[in-house]
């Protein structure tokens, strides 16, 4: 294996342990256990956690802030699926590999595979519907 | 010539994110049915500068309260009636509030829906809201049912309005507002995919004005 192989590996496995740990510290703590994530860490992300759910927004999409409290509140409720946002503007390489053509669209993930989606604002019970699903598989 | 029924009411603190979890029915009714976008503001926080910023068209770094109303181009242009607008302590305008605890947010709210009512019947009106960062502790659904009725009355009194809040939800560590704020209105926001910057909401009040007179 070369240097620079090992060196990426190693990086990989500390940023794997960082996206962890910044999800346990987030569960220990009061505040909502959602995860920021951008083009570089997404996949990683999508590997190290069985459960996933994705808020995509954008700062000009004012229904985006509508879910956003929902998304975060859910966090809360089900410590057994990992939660993460992604700004579509800021990291379009994500946004485009998963088709999310419309704001907000929050994307639902078992074993790194998408399993649902919700387009636009929608009442927390239809979120939180998909969410108690995606916890039932676990 | 008749004036132009345009209403720019101000909203210092409000946010789109408790308007489904309270239930706000004309806020989200309004977001569904006009032109919505996001305020982005990070550092003209303190009201004098976001509202003298909103009334000059451009940026205006202040970090306290005026002493009195400047010429404002804006302001001077449209000729709106001020009520209760944070630019001064005591609000400046026809409804003058303490920009401190002593007026409760349903007083705030009566005193600024009579005189903002009145004011429209004759033409533009300039109105602000404070409670929201003026008090320390309320009940925030309930702040948010009693704004969101004072927004139906007086949406349903203009012609043309802009609604806006010049940033968002006072923060919780007690540094500043969440930089995200709220527009609704019946103009659209200058580009689509861009958050709008609080100096933009005047020249917006100006284009309905023009637009109206034209």
């Amino acid at each position: 294996m070369s240097e620079d192989e090992e060196l990426r590996r190693i990086l990989e496995r500390k940023k794997a342990e960082l996206l962890s740990q910044a999800s346990q510290g987030a569960e220990a703590g009061e505040g909502p256990r959602v995860v920021d994530l951008t083009d570089r860490d997404f996949e990683e992300f999508l590997r190290s956690h069985r459960a996933v759910v994705v808020d995509f927004w954008a700062p000009w999409c004012a229904p985006c802030f509508l879910v956003s409290p929902i998304i975060d509140e859910l966090s809360l409720r089900y410590d057994k699926v990992a939660f993460a946002r992604v700004n579509a503007d800021e990291n379009p390489v994500t946004a485009s590999k998963y088709y999310v053509l419309s704001l907000p669209t929050v994307m639902f993930f078992l074993d790194g595979e998408e399993v649902d989606r919700v387009v636009g604002a929608v009442p927390e019970e239809e979120l939180e519907e998909r969410v108690q699903w995606l916890a039932s598989k676990l | 010539m008749a004036r132009v029924k345009a209403l720019m009411l101000g909203i210092d603190g409000l946010s789109y994110k408790f308007f489904m979890k309270c239930s706000a029915s004309t806020l989200l009714t309004l977001l569904d049915t006009v032109f919505r976008g996001v305020v982005e503001n990070r550092d003209l926080q303190h009201p004098a500068a976001a509202w003298a910023s909103a009334l000059s068209g451009r940026p205006v770094r202040l970090t306290g309260f005026l002493q009195e109303v400047p010429s404002l181009p804006i302001l001077e242009e449209v000729r709106g009636v001020l009520i209760n607008v944070p630019l001064t302590d005591p609000t400046a305008g026809l409804v003058r509030i303490r920009m401190d605890q002593s007026t409760g947010l349903e007083a705030e709210i009566d005193s600024v829906r009579e005189a903002a009512l009145e004011a429209l019947e004759e033409g533009p009106a300039i109105v602000g809201l404070t409670a929201l960062e003026r008090l320390k502790s309320y009940d925030v659904c309930s702040a948010y049912k009693a704004i969101d009725k004072l927004v139906r009355d007086l949406v349903n009194a203009a012609d043309n309005f802009i609604l806006f809040s010049p940033y968002g939800h006072p923060l919780q560590q007690g540094s500043g507002f969440d930089p995200y704020g709220v527009y609704l209105a019946t103009v659209p926001r200058p580009k689509e995919h861009e958050t709008v910057k609080v100096w933009e909401i005047g020249e917006l009040l100006r284009k309905i004005i023009n637009k109206n007179l034209s």
